[in-house]
C-alpha cells in the first residue's frame, strides 16, 4: 500500500504568482488492487502521478510505502525508445546482474515473436505493451498509468484494459491510473477516487465491483452505467462536468 | 485525388529539368551567344573539362581536398560521439555559458582562416587542423542546437527507470536527438567543403582551392567552371554517400 498524507505542491506561474496545486491531498492506493484518480483537465493528475513516482517532490506532506521498490511511471506519450529492440526496451533500466525472464514478460504482454522487433513506426498499443513489459521487468512495487490510453483507437482500448487487468491478477502489482475518462476508469480499476480542480482534492471514494466479465459488453450493462451515472452526478455537483471527457 | 510523386518520379523529373536547362545552355551559348563574359561556349568547357586534369594536377588537387574533408568529418564524428555525454552535461548544466560563446556566430568564417595562416605555416597539416576544428565547431554547434529537440517523456522514463544523469545523456538524449544531429551532416558537410577552399585559397596551397586561385591568376574563365562543375559533383557524391550511411545508423525517428 502506498499512503500519500496532505500533499501540497506550490509553482509559479509565468507571472511569478504561487499556485497550490493539491489542497492537502490525501488518499491510499491499496496494494494488489487497480486504483484511479478521476479528476477534470489540469486538475494536477500528472504532478500528482509524477510525485508518487519520485520524478517531482511535494512541497509539503507524506508519502509513505509499505514496501520498499521503483514506483514506476507510464506517461501518455508513447514511451518505449525507437532506437532500442522489443528485448532491449524491456531490459532497459533493469542493470547487468538482473534476471529478466524475457519469454515469459513478452508472453504475458503479447509480444512473443516481436523480441527483435523495433518499436518505431509501430502502433501506440504495441509501444504500450513494450512499457508495460519494461515496468514489469523493473520489478516494481506500483505501475503508474498517467493516461497511457488517450491515443488508442476503441477497439485496442478494451484488448489493453483486459491486458492491464489480467497482469494485476497475476502478478498482483498495485496499478494507479489517473484520467479524465469515466468509463476507462470504472472498466479497469477495483477502488475509484474522485479528484477537484484548483484545488485538488479527494472528494467522493468508490469501490467498484462486478459479478460478470470485465469486457466490451461491459459498458452496456446496468451496473455500469449505474457507477457511470453516479460519478457524473457528483461531478456535477462540482461543476466540473464540462471538463471532464466522457467516451465509450 | 492526384498521387504524391515517388522517389524515381522526382528523380526523373530532376534530371530531365537540368537535360532542359543544358539544352538551353547549349543552343544560346555555342551558336546565338558564342562570345560572352556570361558563360563559357559549351565545346570550349569541354575541351577545358579535359584538360584541367593535367594542367591542374587535379587528381592530386581532389585527393588533397577530398581526404582533408572527409577525414576531419570522420574524426569529428567520433570525437562528438566519445564526449556526447560531457558535452550534453556541458549544455544542460552550463546553458549560459553556452548562451554567452555564441556571439562568435558572427565572426565571419573568412576572418578565422586567415588568423590560422598567420598562426601557422603553409602545411597539409595545419590544413587538416583548420578543417578539423572548422569540422568539431560546426558539429558541436549542430548537436546542441539538436538537444533542444529532446522528448523531456524519455528523459523522465529513465530516471524513473532509477539510470544514472551520465548513463541518461549517453543512453537516452543523446539517441534520441541523433536523427535531428545526422541530418545535420549534409550543410555540415557542405560548409566544410567551403570552409577548406576558402583556407585553400588564402594560402594558396595545393587542393581545389589554390586552384582556383591559380586559375583565377591565368584569367582562366573555362577552367574555372570546369572545377566548379567537378567540385559540385563531388559534393553531390559526398552528400549522397552521407545520407546513405546516415539511413543505415539512424533508422529511428526522432
Amino acid at each position: 500500500m502506498i499512503e500519500l498524507k496532505n500533499i501540497t505542491k506550490i509553482y509559479s506561474d509565468e507571472y511569478g504568482s504561487k499556485i497550490n496545486l493539491f489542497g492537502d491531498l490525501s488518499f491510499a492506493i491499496i496494494g494488489s488492487k487497480i486504483t484511479s484518480v478521476i479528476a477534470p483537465v489540469g486538475s494536477g493528475k500528472s504532478s500528482l502521478l509524477k510525485i508518487i513516482s519520485g520524478l517531482e517532490r511535494e512541497t509539503s506532506g507524506q508519502i509513505i510505502k509499505q514496501k520498499e521498490g521503483k514506483v514506476i511511471l507510464i506517461p501518455s506519450e508513447p514511451s518505449s525508445f525507437p532506437w532500442l529492440s522489443v528485448k532491449e526496451n524491456i531490459l532497459f533500466g533493469t542493470g547487468k546482474t538482473a534476471q529478466v525472464n524475457i519469454d515469459e514478460l513478452t508472453n504475458l504482454v503479447g509480444l512473443e515473436g516481436y523480441e527483435y522487433h523495433y518499436p518505431n513506426n509501430r502502433s501506440i498499443g504495441f509501444r504500450f505493451r513494450i512499457s508495460l513489459a519494461r515496468s514489469l521487468a523493473n520489478n516494481p512495487i506500483c505501475i503508474c498509468l498517467d493516461e497511457p490510453f488517450n491515443k488508442m483507437d476503441d477497439e485496442t482500448k478494451i484488448e489493453i484494459y483486459q491486458l492491464v487487468r489480467r497482469i494485476n491478477e497475476i502478478t498482483g502489482i498495485t496499478i494507479l491510473l489517473a484520467t479524465t475518462n469515466i468509463s476507462e476508469a470504472i472498466f479497469l480499476s477495483d477502488k475509484l477516487y474522485l479528484m477537484s480542480k484548483d484545488p485538488g482534492r479527494i472528494f467522493s471514494t468508490l469501490e467498484i465491483e462486478f459479478q460478470i466479465l470485465r469486457n466490451s459488453f461491459l459498458f452496456n450493462s446496468n451496473i455500469f452505467i449505474s457507477y457511470r451515472e453516479q460519478i457524473e452526478s457528483l461531478f456535477i455537483g462540482l461543476d466540473s462536468q464540462k471538463l471532464l471527457h466522457i467516451s465509450i | 485525388m492526384k498521387e504524391e510523386p515517388n522517389n524515381n518520379k522526382l528523380v526523373k523529373s530532376k534530371i530531365l529539368f537540368l537535360i532542359a536547362i543544358l539544352f538551353v545552355y547549349f543552343i544560346l551559348f555555342e551558336f546565338i551567344l558564342p562570345y560572352n563574359k556570361i558563360l563559357p561556349k559549351p565545346s570550349m568547357l569541354l575541351e577545358s573539362f579535359i584538360s584541367i586534369w593535367i594542367d591542374y594536377s587535379l587528381v592530386e588537387t581532389m585527393a588533397i581536398t577530398t581526404t582533408t574533408i572527409y577525414f576531419t568529418l570522420a574524426v569529428s564524428y567520433i570525437v562528438i560521439f566519445l564526449f556526447s555525454s560531457y558535452l550534453l552535461k556541458i549544455f544542460f548544466e552550463y546553458s549560459e555559458v553556452i548562451e554567452k560563446l555564441k556571439i562568435f556566430r558572427y565572426f565571419p568564417a573568412f576572418f578565422f582562416a586567415i588568423l590560422f595562416s598567420y598562426w601557422f605555416a603553409n602545411s597539409i597539416a595545419a590544413e587538416i587542423l583548420f578543417a578539423f576544428l572548422s569540422s568539431c565547431l560546426l558539429m558541436i554547434s549542430a548537436f546542441l542546437t539538436s538537444a533542444k529537440t529532446c522528448n523531456r517523456t524519455y528523459v523522465d522514463v529513465a530516471m524513473n527507470l532509477g539510470l544514472k544523469k551520465t548513463d541518461i545523456y549517453r543512453q537516452v538524449i543523446f539517441k534520441n536527438i541523433q536523427p535531428k544531429f545526422i541530418s545535420e551532416f549534409s550543410r555540415i558537410h557542405y560548409y566544410l567543403w567551403i570552409l577548406v577552399m576558402i583556407y585553400e585559397f588564402i594560402n594558396e596551397i595545393n587542393g581545389f582551392g589554390g586552384v582556383y586561385r591559380t586559375a583565377l591568376n591565368y584569367n582562366d574563365f573555362t577552367g574555372l567552371f570546369s572545377i566548379a562543375i567537378v567540385i559540385s559533383l563531388l559534393i553531390f557524391l559526398g552528400s549522397v554517400v552521407i545520407n546513405f550511411i546516415n539511413e543505415k545508423i539512424v533508422f529511428w525517428e526522432a
